[in-house]
Parts: structure tokens; sequence; C-alpha cells
């Protein structure tokens, strides 16, 4: 495929932008920068982004306590069969 | 305590993201373009670009980002700043005014984590579910865009890929998805992570490509129906479908590394790449439809479309136009042609718009010598590098020229016309006259049978009774304006020649010698009046009428020889009213009564090319406040002229001038062309209100701007200038620059034409020379274990380059030595030594080395149009800048300060050193203090002692400060920059109790700049000393930024100071900031250690906003301000009041 078909139909939202197009060298200002926006009205911010202050480490810690909580490991009142590794001090 | 003025003089220009989208209206097509802090909103139109608004923030953006928002018809702008601070802004439009409304705004900083090496990345998801962020190694922020919710919350995933290169959204997924480009100790991978927003984490891996290119560092995610994602490598492109990957490794991409993209179809077939090169590609997906009428990617294809600017970011426009938005060169509009031009582009560039960035060195000029700087920066790189001119003054746009050599004076006529307009113009050359008819655009000679046209005419001019008027060396004559006919003529009663005159449109003064005449003008007559004889001859005079409305003058103003005095004369008996002696052996040359602003002036222009000022009673004709100033060097004409129904007065010299008058003060401005002698204002048909300027060989008619700004000229080097210095002697500057070589077959060979290889001698050592044949590492000279660089490999050349100041001509490249990189340049004169040098120190860069071991300065003089390498001295390391000390060198070296002497043998001997530094970047002098920048110990002053020949270490600061930039302001008080964009100003405290005190210096002040400062210089853009200006600042310090813009220092006094805090919090309250980002918190002092809020800096910035407020707001900004008014007292401070105060603020730059 050449080059000319691959830039054949590029996209045009309206086809009479840029015809006009010339640069007059003579033009008093090429391009003028665009005046600058200085707000003085106060419009209430919709929304307000706010960023969670928990570390993931708590989260995750957290989310795994519930976990923990629900299935617990060890039932207390279970006894157990494994000799425990604590033997008493006899002496 | 020290208080300073910080305001931007030139804002930024650099382009660091631009987006296409509907953002003003749902049916307008937008450019947004980001320049540091600032946003361009551009519509596009069958014009090309219109601008619309420009929006400052209160942060320097990372990432700009369009969306369509769920269920809307145009487009939100999503921002986030360098820090942290997160905004969603909408466009609210009404047709007449424009509306930037915050709609959710917040800070998304974490406490702890540490910032992503690759800088933050920032992602949308297609369908505007989520936001997603990449701020910290290990952790990915979502923000949901939940309409109902007032609070957005973002929350943070866990993130087990550390080195993320790129993030996307895939499109086309029931969840979010991201796609991300990561490195582990394997190598470059990529990985999709889906995210469930009510889990708060990634919950599964849809697929992945592990092993991808290793330098790949672009993903592009394909819009549905295809969906999935390109990845862009450094020698291959590659396309997954969550499937399989399809491969192409295009020869054409290899030659740089790709760094942008733009989409052009919607459907997302066809991708605009640009790489550091400055080429611009074209992607093309090949799709083959299936059976079941799904399409799959068969093959990719890349084209090479043409050169650009090196590009930072590239949108599409519209019907082939293409915005290419450049950090390191001018940015452009471009538009892609089907067919190829004869150079194989399919690109043509449209318009360029400027830009200085980087500006990474820079100097003060003053070319003319007449108060007024220029600053000439190393801007861009690579093939974007120039030299820009950068100078403030009025701006005359050419419209036409005429080569026409010699003329003596120029006036513009209406002959024979009922128009207003103009249609003619007489040029007065010695011994003759002739006459242009201007008829539209075309000029060609006329005669008008009255005129004499063997003699240098002295004035001509329309007057009453539509009669012309005709002054030469014989005779003054009247003409008639219709039938061009002789009227009357006049001769003055001694055989003398006339040698000076003056008209109005019904008045006439003449001198022969000492003898003066009144004529007054009447129907076909010219009647004498009155005369007198003066003491002296008479060398300029004015008839100008200074009263409101009249068209008679009451006064004639004399300029006489021999005693070198200005008077003014009664008409019509020519009575001395006052006699003023301006003092000196210069004459006067021209003078001119003049009402500015209901004020009437006399002009006194010399021979000298300074001016002389008084306040002129219009009743009385008394002369009162006597002032100078300096316009020129030679003999200065001044004349009147109207812009804007407004009175000028241009000054004709080797200067031209516009004199102005702006709240009832002088003003004196620039005006960009080199050289005037004549002027006349013309208004005709083709030209109006125009002005024609003669020169020594033309004459020249255009249009002056109406206020006054920075021009730029650009002397493209086409390679990177590093460090510049102006030597005055041999009006010549010294540059460093790098350019790239590519290794080939032959050698070494530079990848194009540049300054240094198109200069008109150069010097290449021979050691280079002798490599070009070599094929592997065999040269001794490049030390050892060097082989030559491998085929296709570019290779940095350094070399000196002697500019011409006028031509900007590269005169001379001096090449160093392979492996050599120029480091630093100055001009000086060394000892007793009256000769003129550069110094230039080269450092060795070893790859293997951690710093530089070695390196030499190296002593060059230019003479005669020759280079002449005086002399050389090994140094051992890395010289990062050097400065005239004493008629010695001053060098800073990797960690070290050391002062060479220079001895009767012309060699370079080490005095002393001094050894307290991690890395001694920076160095500022001033008497027999030395200021050092370290990379991060901050700022430390040395003192250098005569007698012991050593430095003492005097004071230091000891906070750990990176620094970009040092500058001394005054004796005691020492600027810094470092690079977190901040500013601060230390002070030496000799005062103190006990030398540990003393030893430290006091941080007095800090701001946040916004902007990395690459230097400082002192001096200013606006002509000094003019003597008038209400706003009492001292001393004037500019600094050029990495975004290209230049803004200056200065010091204020306390209460001054005082006086515009106030007014800064004022506005600060007034005036909304776009993001909600308090200014306070955007001029803290900031970095990763610590945040103070800013101290002892004036926001000049904030404050000049106030002149662009309503009426309605100055008065809300006025209402309870206090000023010191005459006599020290306070007072309420009027809206006036402060428009005047901002007013003249403005004209320090």
């Amino acid at each position: 495929m050449s080059v000319a078909e691959f830039l054949k139909g590029l996209p045009s939202y309206d086809e009479n932008n840029f015809t006009k197009f010339h640069v007059d060298n003579n033009s008093r200002s090429p391009l003028k920068r665009p005046s600058v926006y200085i707000p003085t009205k106060d419009y209430p911010s919709a929304q307000v982004i706010v960023t969670e202050k928990t570390t993931i480490l708590l989260k995750y810690m957290q989310q795994h306590w519930d976990k923990k909580q629900t299935t617990p490991k060890r039932d207390p009142l279970v006894e157990n069969d494994e000799p425990s590794r604590k033997r008493p001090k006899l002496e | 305590m020290a208080h300073h003025y910080i305001v931007t003089a030139h804002k930024p220009t650099a382009v660091t993201s631009c987006v296409t989208g509907n953002f003003t209206s749902a049916s307008d097509l937008n450019l947004i373009v980001v320049k540091d802090t600032r946003l361009e909103i551009y519509l596009v139109t069958p014009e090309g670009l219109r601008p619309i608004k420009e929006i400052g923030l209160f942060g320097k953006v990372a990432v700009m980002k369009l969306f369509r928002p769920q269920n809307e018809v145009k487009d939100s702008l999503f921002i986030i700043t360098v820090r942290y601070n997160a905004m969603i802004l909408e466009c609210s439009n009404d047709g007449d005014n424009l509306d930037i409304i915050t709609k959710a705004h917040g800070n998304v900083a974490d406490k702890i984590g540490k910032p992503s090496e690759t800088g933050i990345l920032a992602i949308i998801d297609p369908k505007a579910r989520v936001i997603g962020l990449r701020l910290y190694d290990g952790l990915f922020k979502i923000i949901p865009l939940d309409k109902d919710n007032y609070e957005l919350k973002a929350s943070n995933f866990r993130m087990e890929d550390l080195n993320v290169y790129d993030v996307e959204f895939l499109h086309g997924c029931a969840n979010p998805t991201l796609i991300l480009l990561h490195q582990d100790v394997n190598g470059r991978h990529v990985k999709t992570h889906e995210i469930s927003l009510r889990e708060k984490q990634f919950v599964k891996i849809p697929w992945r490509q592990d092993n991808v290119e290793t330098d790949a560092s672009i993903i592009i995610p394909v819009p549905t129906p295809l969906g999935g994602a390109i990845i862009i490598g450094q020698e291959s492109i590659m396309y997954h479908d969550s499937i399989t990957g399809t491969v192409v490794d295009p020869p054409v991409i290899k030659q740089s590394t790709i760094t942008c993209y733009a989409k052009v179809d919607p459907g997302g077939l066809r991708y605009l790449l640009g790489d550091m090169a400055g080429h611009l590609f074209m992607l093309f997906l090949e799709v083959e439809t299936r059976g079941d009428g799904t399409g799959v990617v068969k093959d990719l294809k890349v084209e090479l479309l043409g050169e650009i600017a090196i590009p930072e970011c590239i949108t599409y426009l519209d019907n082939g136009v293409l915005f290419i938005g450049s950090r390191l060169g001018d940015s452009q509009l471009v538009k892609l042609n089907t067919k190829a031009d004869e150079n194989g582009s399919y690109v043509t560039v449209m318009e360029s718009f400027t830009n200085l960035a980087p500006i990474v060195d820079m100097c003060m000029v003053d070319l003319e010598r007449q108060g007024q700087g220029q600053l000439v920066t190393c801007s861009g790189a690579f093939k974007e590098g120039t030299l820009r001119i950068i100078r403030n003054g009025i701006g005359i746009q050419e419209h036409a020229s005429i080569d026409l050599p010699g003329i003596k004076g120029m006036w513009a006529l209406q002959v024979a016309s009922d128009g207003k307009q103009d249609n003619t113009l007489v040029l007065s050359f010695v011994g003759q006259t002739r006459v242009l008819s201007l008829n539209g655009e075309e000029v060609e000679e006329t005669e008008i049978s009255g005129f004499t046209a063997d003699q240098q005419t002295f004035y001509c001019g329309n007057v009453i009774h539509e009669q012309i008027v005709q002054v030469t060396p014989v005779s003054a004559r009247l003409i008639c304006g219709r039938s061009k006919t002789l009227l009357a003529e006049w001769k003055p009663p001694t055989e003398k020649n006339i040698s000076v005159v003056a008209c109005n449109t019904s008045q006439l003064v003449m001198s022969t010698g000492s003898a003066i005449y009144y004529l007054e003008i009447h129907p076909r007559e010219l009647i004498l009046k009155g005369s007198t004889s003066l003491e002296f001859e008479v060398s300029c005079l004015d008839i100008t009428p200074i009263k409101n409305g009249s068209t008679t003058s009451e006064f004639v103003a004399v300029g006489l020889w021999t005693d070198i005095s200005a008077r003014i004369l009664r008409i019509p008996d020519l009575s001395e009213v006052i006699k003023e002696h301006l003092g000196g052996e210069i004459i006067p040359r021209s003078v001119l009564m003049t009402c500015f602003e209901g004020h009437s002036y006399l002009l006194c222009a010399l021979g000298d090319g300074s001016m002389f000022y008084f306040l002129l009673n219009k009743e009385s004709g008394i002369l009162t406040e006597k002032k100078k100033v300096t316009l020129g060097t030679q003999p200065t004409i001044l004349k009147t002229f109207r812009s804007l129904s407004t009175v000028n007065v241009f000054a004709c010299s080797d200067r031209p001038t516009v004199i102005y008058s702006s709240n009832h003060k002088l003003v004196f401005s620039n005006v960009n062309i080199k050289e005037v002698n004549h002027m006349c204002s013309l208004n005709s048909e083709a030209y109006p209100d125009s002005l024609a300027l003669a020169t020594d060989s033309s004459v020249t008619i255009g249009t002056i701007d109406e206020i006054q700004k920075l021009h730029i000229r650009t002397v493209p080097l086409y390679e990177s200038p590093k460090r510049i210095a102006y030597q005055e002697q041999t009006q010549t500057f010294g540059v460093l620059t790098t350019r790239l070589d590519i290794q080939d077959s032959t050698g070494l060979n530079p990848s194009r034409p540049s300054a240094s290889t198109m200069a008109q001698q150069s010097f290449i050592p021979s050691s280079v020379a002798s490599l070009a044949g070599v094929k592997s590492g065999t040269s001794g000279l490049l030390g050892t274990g060097n082989s030559a660089p491998e085929y296709g490999q570019e290779v940095e050349v350094h070399n000196l380059l002697i500019i011409d100041q006028h031509t900007f001509e590269v005169l001379y490249s001096y090449q160093l030595m392979p492996q050599e990189y120029g480091m630093s340049i100055m001009s000086c004169q060394l000892g007793n030594d009256p000769s003129t040098y550069f110094v230039i120190a080269a450092t060795t860069v070893n790859p293997e080395e951690n710093q530089p071991k070695q390196g030499r300065l190296l002593i060059f003089q230019w003479h005669d149009n020759k280079l002449t390498h005086v002399s050389e001295k090994e140094i051992k390391g890395a010289c990062y800048s050097l400065c005239e000390f004493n008629g010695k060198i001053l060098a800073t070296i990797n960690s070290t300060v050391r002062l060479f002497e220079w001895t009767a043998e012309k060699e370079l001997r080490l005095e002393c050193s001094h050894f307290n530094n991690v890395q001694a970047l920076h160095l500022k002098t001033k008497g027999d203090f030395i200021l050092v920048g370290d990379i991060m110990r901050s700022m430390t002053l040395l003192q250098y002692k005569t007698m012991e020949g050593s430095f003492d270490e005097i004071a230091r600061d000891f906070n750990p400060n990176w620094m970009t930039a040092i500058e001394i302001l005054d004796d005691d008080v020492f600027l810094g920059a470092e690079n977190s964009y901040n500013m601060f100003v230390c002070q030496k405290d000799s005062a103190a109790t006990n030398d540990e005190e003393r030893q430290q210096m006091q941080e007095i002040g800090h701001f946040h700049v916004g902007e990395m400062i690459n230097v400082f210089r002192h001096g200013s853009l606006v002509m000094q000393n003019l003597g008038e200006t209400s706003t009492p600042t001292s001393g004037c310090v500019l600094f050029g930024t990495v975004g290209g813009s230049i803004g200056l220092i200065t010091q204020i006094p306390a209460q001054f100071y005082e006086f515009l805090l106030d007014l800064q919090n004022k506005l600060a309250n007034v005036i909304k900031s776009v993001g909600k980002i308090e200014h306070s918190y955007w001029r803290a002092f900031h970095t990763d250690m610590k945040m103070e809020q800013s101290e002892g800096f004036i926001d000049g910035d904030l404050i000049e906003s106030f002149l662009d407020l309503s009426q309605e707001k100055m008065k809300e900004v006025a209402e309870g301000l206090q000023m010191v008014g005459e006599g020290g007292m306070k007072q309420e401070c009027t809206v006036d009041d402060l428009v005047k105060i901002v007013e003249d603020l403005t004209r320090i730059h």
C-alpha cells in the first residue's frame, strides 16, 4: 500500500476547517496570544476529590482481619489433640 | 531584610501536552495546549486556529486528558499537577462569556510512597467510569467518576508491578481494565488488570504478554470493535488483541525512538507517530474481515511521512491538519498531503509558534550601548537548537520597501485629491527632490509642476487653502494643491541661503544663519510678519501648535549653535521668552514642541543622540523641569506622528525610539529596526495609518505596534547550544554547541548540516580526522578500553563557535577532541595582558568513570578573523563554571573551586583552591566575594584573601538545596534557584555576635516559581535610568527557564513590599483560581522535604492581573487598601492609584 493511500480519507469534522488558511507575512500579529482568563466569579465545586488516608497495608490487614473473624483458625473451646510444645516446668 | 518582586516577562512556551476535542461547546472543535502552568484554548476555524482563552493555573501541569463524561455532549478536562492537585474542568459558554468551571478538585497526594521515576501517569476509562493514576511505585489510584456523590473517593490499589512504563485503559471491557507495560528482572512485559470498584482491588488478569521488546515504552489502546492494544518499541511495533500478537520491525523507526502518538481515525486504524529525531510516521492497522463479520488485524504498516519539529505531543485536528507540540523547538501546525513534495515529504508546515525552551544559557548584551539590554539565549536542542535575540520594543511591520539611497527628507502629501488620504511621497536628496505618486500599491515617479526638482527640499507639506508649501535652500514656494502650479515664492532678503525651516498648516519660520523670518500663509500669498537676528546661527526650529484644537502657534522653538541653547520666541515679533543653556559642546539638531495627555513639552535632541526635555507652559512659553535622556549615539531628528488618535514622537537615529506619554510620564520605547534617518506619517489608500521610514539605502513603509513587547529573533543553529559568552572587543559571541554525528562505513559523519559544519572556517582535531578511517578501536587517543563507536551509533561532537554579533554568521568552528565535552565558556582579560580571550573548559567523559577525572582549560584569541589557541591547562575533572576574577580565572572543577593566575609566559598557574562541596556547579563573583552553588549543599560564600592568596569560607546556607542557578544580588544578599522549582534568598549576617551565627546564611525569603531556572543574569530588558518612575525598584536580575519563560526579580523597599503584599492578598481573594488551588499554597516553598509559606517575594504575575479586572472588581480590590501618600501619611488607595502603580510595575519588563 502506498503512502498516498494511507493518507486518503483523513477524518473531517467540518470540511471548511483550514480551507481559508493563509499566513499573511504582513499581518500585524500572525497569531495573537489568547486573552488571559481572569475568573472572579466563584462557582462552588460540585464535587471534591478526596483521597483515602489509610495505607494499603492497613487496608489489607483490615480485610484479612474480617476474614479471620469469620473463620477462626483455632477455636479455644475445641480440645487440641496435638501435644503442646510448651511443657510445664516440672521442677 | 530584603524584599523582592518577581514577575514573568515572557511566559513559558514549551508545549508539554495537547489535546483536541469539543471543550467550549458540543459543536466547537478545540485544540488545548499546555505550556507548563498555562493552558491555551484554540478554536479550529476555516481560517486556522483562533485563540480563545489562556488560563493560568496555580500549578505545573503533569498530565492533561480530555474526556467525555457519561451522558454529556461535550468534553471535560482532567488535569493533575506535579504537586498532585487534580481537577476536572468544564467550559460554560453562553456566546459572549466563557467561564471555566471547576467541577471537581482535590489533592491526591499520599503521605508515604515513592514517587515513580517514570513520572505521573493519568488515564481515563473510555466509558468515563474511573480515572486511574499511577503516582507512586507499587500503588495505583482509582477515582470513580460518580455523578451523585459530593465526594469522589480516590482509593489506592496495590500493584505488584513496580516499574511501570506506561498504562492505559482497554476499550470494550465490561469492567474498567488496565493494560500496563512494566519491567522486572526478566525484561519488559505487558499485563492487564481488571478492576473491581466494589472490592477496591484488581480482581483478575484477563491476559498478559511476557517479554515484549526490552525498550518498549508506549501502549496505544485500540478502540472497539478491534480492541486490544499496540505496543511501541524501539525497533518493533506489536498489536495484541488479547489472544495473539502481530509484530513488525520496520527499519524506518530504528534510527530514533518514538516518543508520542496521535490517533487519526475514531475507529483507531491509523496513528501518527513522532520520534526524537523529528520524524513523523503513519501506522496503519491492516484489518481482515472474518466470516462472522468481525475484523482481525492482519498486518501493521509504518510509513515515514516527513520531518517535523522534535515532537513532545501530536494531535490530529481536522482535514489532514495536525498540531505538533514541541518542548525543544517551535511548535507547528502541519498539513498532511497525499502527494509527496520534491523532497519526498508528505508534510507541509503551515505555521510555527515561537518557543524559547529550553533556555539553557543566556547573556545580556547591550549591542548599541544604549542602556537597553538584549537577551541572547541558547534555546532548543538537537536540530531545533537556536540562538534567540530578545529585546523589548515597539515593532514595525514592514509592508513595502523601495531601494533609494541618500534620502535627506521625506513628506507625505495630498495632491489634487478630494479624499483625506495621502497619495504622494516627496523625497529630498542632496541637490534634488523627487516625487513619488502612490496609486494603490503601485509607486511611480511623477512631477509636480510648481516644485523645484533640482534643489534639496527642506520642508514640504499641505497647508491651508488647499495649498502646498515647498521650502528649498533658495526659496519658499507656495503651490496650488489642485492645479499644482506655483502661486507665490518668497526669497530671503539677503544673499544667504535658507538653512533651517519649520512649518505648520498656516505658519512658516525660516532661518538663514542667525536671521529668523516668520511668514504667514495666506491664499496665494506668503506674508513676512516678523524677523529677528540672534547672536548665533540657528541649528533647528519648530512651530508646532500646542494649544488644543489650535492650528496656529504662538511660539517658535529654536536651537542654537555656539552657545548650545534652546530658546522659545514669541510670535510674531520673535522676541525671546526664555533661553535654556543645554551645556556641553554638542549642538541641538532637532527641536519639537508637543502635547501629550494635556501637558506640553519641548523636546530638544542633540547631535550625540541625547535629548533634553522640558515642560512647556502653553500660555507663557516658560520652560521648566529640564530632564535628559540618551536615545542613540547619532544626531537625532524628532517627528510627530499619530497612532490610534494619540500623539507620539518618533526619534530618528541609529536607535529609533518612540516617545509617548502614559500616566503623564514620558515613555521611551525602542523600535525593532536598526536605523532610521528620516520618517513621516503616511495614510494612503494601500497603506493606511502607516509610517514611511528612510534608512541609508531604502524607504520602508510599515505599521507600528500599539504597545511595546518582546521581539524575538531566531538564529537557527541546527545543533544544541550549551553555553554562550559575549566578547565586546571583537563584537562576537562564543558559543559551545553539541551536534550528533553518526558512525557509518566512512567513519563519523554529521547527521545533518549544522552551524559547526557550515562555519566559514573550522578546526577539526587531527585525531578525529585520522579516526574517520579507523574501523576498530586502535586509536590510543580515545583512551584505553574505548573502541570506535558501533555502526549507526550517535556520537556527541562538541564545538566552540565564534559568531558575529551583527550578522550572527558562524565565523569559526573549533571542534573539541573525541569524548571531550564543552562545559563552560567566558570572555575575559587576564592579568596585565591587554588581549581579550575566550576561555573554554572541556572535559573528557569516560562512561566507566563515575565522574570526569580529566579535562582542560583552553584559551583562545579571536583576532583578525583568526582563532588562535593561546594556551592550555590540564585540569583534573569537569569544570562546570568559569568566572573572571580580578584578572584571574576562577573555576569550579568537580567538587573544588580553583583560582588560576595568568603568568607573563601566558600560562595558567594554580594559585589556590577550596574544597568543601559535593559538586560545585555554579559560580558568581562580586569584588573579593565568590558565591558557589553546590549540586545539593545549597550556596556557600567565599572570600579571596589577596594577601594570603587563599579562600576563606565566610558563610554557608546549611539547608539541603539542590541548586540549578545562583546569583549575587548585593554584597549581603544572594539568590538561589533549586530543582523543585523554588527560589530563595539568603543573607550574610555580618553583624552577628558570634562566629557560628556569622557562618550561617540566613534564609530571608523563599518562593515557588513553578519552573526550573537554568540561568540568572543581571540586566534589564527595558531602558534604564530614565529617572521617571514612581515604582521604587532597584536592581534587576533576569532568569531563563527550562519551559522557555523569562522572568525578572527586583528589590523593593519594605514599605512598598507591605503595600503590594496587601494588594496581593486582596487579589488572591478576588481572583478565583481555576482548579481551586490556593495562591498561598502555589507560591509556598515546596520540596520533598518541607513546605513553607512564601516570604519576602511579591508575585508580580498576580499583581499585574489587576489590570485585567473589571472596574467593579478593581473597586473591590482597592477597598480598604492603604497606601503611603505624600508626606508619609497613610491614605486610602483609589482604583486610579492602583492602576497607576501596577501599570508602572508592568513597565519594568
